[in-house]
C-alpha cells in the first residue's frame, strides 16, 4: 500500500496497467503465436513494394484565391466534387515496427460542366472541364506490426507526407485548352502546373486476414504478401508553395482503394 | 416451302452453270457495273422504295450453261417472283405471283448473257388486297430470280436456278420529331425524338442525315463530306434536300448530332432526316426543320480570369514567378522542398538495410 502511494498509483490504476500488460502479453504470447501458426502457413515471399489503386472525390480549392470575393470554380462546376483516380507505388526500404517507404503517386482528376452562355444559362452544346494530373513523391510509414502479430486485429494505420506536383488544364467547348483574359486584358492559358505538399493518414484493413489460406496461395502464386482495403484522409496543400500566382488546386478529401504488398 | 408436285417432277438438272459461277446482279451507273452479289452468301436486302420508284438500272449476269447447249432447242426464261417454276395451278395462277422478265434462246447460253432491267421491273411484291404482284409496294418482302431452261418448250424445266434473292423494304421511318436546338460556341447541338419502331429500324443499319443552311441559303460546309446519299427521283429541293447541304457525317448512334464550325450569331436552319437500312428516307415535314444560332460561351478558365484569377498557366514554375497580375516570387519553397526531399531520400537509402521481418501473422521471422 505504501509503495503504491509513493508512486502515486491507486488500485484502479494498477488494475488498468495490469490489464494492459496482460493484453500485451496475450498479443505476443507463445500461445497466440501458436494459434496463428495453426491458422496460417509459414511461407512468405520477400516483401518490398506496395501498389495502391485509389479513388475518391476531389474538388480543387481554386476559389480560395479570391477570399470569398468571387467563386468562379463554384459558378462553373457547381458545388459538387470531381472524380479522382490514381495509383501509388511504394518501395519499402526500412523497418521499424512497421515499414517506411518512399513512393510515387500519379492520378487523374476530372470535373465537367456545361459552358455558361452570356445570359448565365448553360449550353448543352458546349461541355467544358477541369482536368488535373496530380503527382507526388512520398514518404510512407505503415504500422503493420500489430496486424501481423494479432490475427484478430488486422488493421494497419499509416501516414504519408509528400511533395506534390500537379499539371492542370481547363478545356473549352470544343475540347481545346481554354484561354482567358484578366479584367485588365492580360492573356492567360488554361494549362499549367502547381507545386505543393501533402499530408495523409489512413487505416488499412488486411483482407487476407479473413482467409489465411488464400493469402498463402496469393503469396505462393503471385508473390502478394498482403492485400488491403483502405480509407485515407488526404490534405493537399497545392498552392504553388511560395508563388502567389499559382492556381490553387489542393483539397481536403478522403480516398478509398486497394493496396497490395509484394 | 413445299415443293409443288409439278416442279418436283422436273428436278433432274440436265444443265449446270460454268463451274464457280453464279448469277450476279450488278448496279449500273453510267458504264460502271458494281456487283451486288460478289459472294453467294451475301444477303441483298438493300432495296428501298426510292430505287424502285427511280427506275434505277441493273444488269443481271447469267453464266454460260454446261454442257454446251448450242445444239439444243428451247428457251431460257427469266422470271421473278415466288415458286415461278410451278406451272400448275395448285398455288394459283403463276402469272399472278411471278413476272416473266426475259426469254432467250437456249443456244445463246453457250456463252454468258447479260440482261438489263430497271429496278421497278423486278422489285415486285404481292399486294395485300388482290394478292397479285405489283411493283414498288411499301411492304417488306423478298424477291427471287428464277432462271428456267425449257427444252422443247414443253413447260417442263430441265434446269432451274433460284439462288439469287433480293430483299425489299419500302417502309420509311416516321422520322425525327420534336427536334431541339442548343447553341454552343460555333456549334449547334441537335437532339430529337423517334418512335420505337424507328429506333429499331435505324439501329439495324439506318441513321440520320443532318442538313444545314445559313439564312442566305449558303451551304454550311463544302459538298463532298462523307455522308450517305439518299437517291431521289426528284431534283432538290423538290424531293429530298440537296446533298451539298449535308453538314455532318451520318448519325448512326443516338438521336442527337453536333454541328460544329459554325459562325457565332449567324442564323441557321437545320433538317434531320431519318433513313433505314434500305435508305428509305423519312418524309420531310415541318417537324423536320428547326432554326438555331451559335453563340459564344464561357469556360471555367475564362471565368476564372475574368474574375481576377492570377494563374496565367505555363510550366517550370520553379523559376521566379512570371504572373502578369501578381508579384514576382522567387520560388524558394520549391527548392526548399526539393532539398528536404533529397535529404530524406538520402537518409532512407542509407538506412535501407532491411532486417528480417515478420510478414505473416504467426511467423517469428519475416521475409528477407
Amino acid at each position: 500500500m505504501a509503495t503504491s502511494r509513493r508512486w502515486g498509483l491507486s488500485a484502479g490504476r494498477i488494475g488498468i496497467l495490469a490489464a494492459v500488460a496482460g493484453f500485451l502479453t496475450t498479443l505476443w504470447s507463445p500461445a497466440a503465436l501458436a494459434r496463428s501458426e495453426s491458422l496460417m502457413s509459414n511461407y512468405s515471399s520477400p516483401q518490398n513494394f506496395v501498389l495502391e489503386l485509389r479513388l475518391g472525390p476531389y474538388r480543387p480549392e481554386i476559389d480560395s484565391e479570391f477570399n470569398g470575393a468571387a467563386k468562379p470554380y463554384d459558378t462553373m462546376f457547381g458545388g459538387g466534387a470531381g472524380f479522382y483516380f490514381g495509383t501509388e507505388f511504394d518501395w519499402q526500404i526500412f523497418d521499424f515496427f512497421g515499414t517506411l517507404g518512399i513512393g510515387g503517386q500519379l492520378g487523374f482528376v476530372s470535373q465537367s460542366a456545361q459552358a455558361l452562355t452570356g445570359d448565365g444559362m448553360r449550353s448543352s452544346a458546349d461541355g467544358v472541364g477541369f482536368r488535373m494530373l496530380p503527382m507526388a513523391l512520398l514518404l510512407v510509414y505503415r504500422l503493420d506490426e500489430i496486424a501481423l502479430r494479432v490475427p484478430w486485429l488486422p488493421f494497419v494505420p499509416y501516414g504519408k507526407v509528400g511533395l506534390n506536383y500537379n499539371i492542370w488544364w481547363f478545356t473549352q467547348g470544343n475540347g481545346d485548352i481554354a484561354n482567358g483574359f484578366s479584367p485588365s486584358g492580360q492573356p492567360g492559358r488554361g494549362l499549367g502546373d502547381t507545386w505543393g505538399y501533402s499530408l495523409a493518414c489512413g487505416l488499412s484493413f488486411m483482407i487476407d486476414a479473413l482467409d489465411p489460406g488464400a493469402r498463402t496461395t496469393m503469396d505462393a502464386d503471385y508473390g502478394i504478401n498482403h492485400t488491403y482495403v483502405f480509407f485515407e484522409y488526404n490534405r493537399v496543400f497545392a498552392n504553388g508553395l511560395s508563388r502567389t500566382d499559382a492556381l490553387r488546386v489542393g483539397d481536403s478529401t478522403w480516398l478509398a482503394g486497394l493496396a497490395f504488398e509484394f | 416451302m413445299a415443293v409443288p408436285e409439278a416442279a418436283a417432277q422436273t428436278t433432274a438438272q440436265q444443265f449446270s452453270f460454268t463451274p464457280g459461277r453464279i448469277p450476279v446482279l450488278y448496279k449500273k451507273e453510267g458504264d460502271t457495273l458494281t456487283a451486288l452479289r460478289p459472294d453467294p452468301q451475301v444477303d441483298l436486302k438493300r432495296f428501298g422504295k426510292n430505287l424502285c420508284d427511280c427506275k434505277r438500272p441493273y444488269v443481271l449476269n447469267i453464266p454460260a450453261l454446261m454442257p454446251n447447249p448450242q445444239a439444243s432447242t428451247g428457251n431460257v426464261e427469266i422470271w421473278v417472283g415466288n415458286t415461278c417454276d410451278d406451272i400448275s395451278t395448285t398455288n394459283g395462277n403463276r402469272i399472278d405471283r411471278c413476272k416473266q422478265l426475259r426469254t432467250k434462246l437456249l443456244a445463246d447460253f453457250a456463252n454468258e448473257q447479260n440482261f438489263e432491267f430497271t429496278a421497278d421491273e423486278f422489285l415486285l411484291l404481292r399486294d395485300a388486297a388482290d394478292q397479285k404482284i405489283k411493283a414498288c409496294l411499301a411492304a417488306p418482302g423478298e424477291i427471287t430470280f428464277w432462271i428456267l431452261v425449257d427444252i422443247g418448250n414443253d413447260g417442263m424445266f430441265e434446269f432451274k436456278d433460284s439462288s439469287l434473292k433480293l430483299g425489299y423494304d419500302g417502309v420509311a421511318p416516321m422520322g425525327a420529331t420534336d427536334v431541339k436546338v442548343s447553341s454552343g460556341d460555333g456549334k449547334i447541338s441537335l437532339s430529337w425524338s423517334i418512335s420505337n419502331n424507328d429506333a429499331n429500324q435505324i439501329s439495324n443499319g439506318g441513321g440520320y442525315q443532318v442538313y444545314c443552311v445559313k439564312d442566305a441559303d449558303t451551304p454550311v460546309l463544302p459538298a463532298g463530306r462523307p455522308a450517305i446519299f439518299i437517291p431521289s427521283c426528284l431534283d432538290p429541293p423538290k424531293g429530298l434536300l440537296d446533298p451539298k447541304y449535308l453538314c455532318t457525317d451520318p448519325v448512326t448512334g443516338g438521336p442527337s448530332a453536333l454541328v460544329s464550325g459554325l459562325e457565332n450569331n449567324a442564323h441557321y436552319r437545320f433538317a434531320v432526316i431519318a433513313y433505314d437500312r434500305e435508305l428509305n428516307p423519312a418524309p420531310l415535314t415541318e417537324m423536320s426543320f428547326v432554326a438555331g444560332t451559335p453563340i459564344p460561351t464561357t469556360d471555367g478558365y475564362e471565368l476564372y480570369r475574368m474574375q481576377g484569377g492570377k494563374a496565367t498557366g505555363g510550366f517550370c514554375t520553379a523559376r521566379p514567378g512570371t504572373g502578369n497580375d501578381g508579384p514576382a516570387t522567387e520560388g524558394k519553397g520549391i527548392w526548399l522542398a526539393a532539398g528536404l526531399l533529397a535529404a530524406i531520400g538520402a537518409w532512407t537509402l542509407r538506412s535501407a538495410k532491411r532486417p528480417n521481418r515478420v510478414t505473416n501473422p504467426g511467423e517469428s521471422v519475416r521475409g528477407h
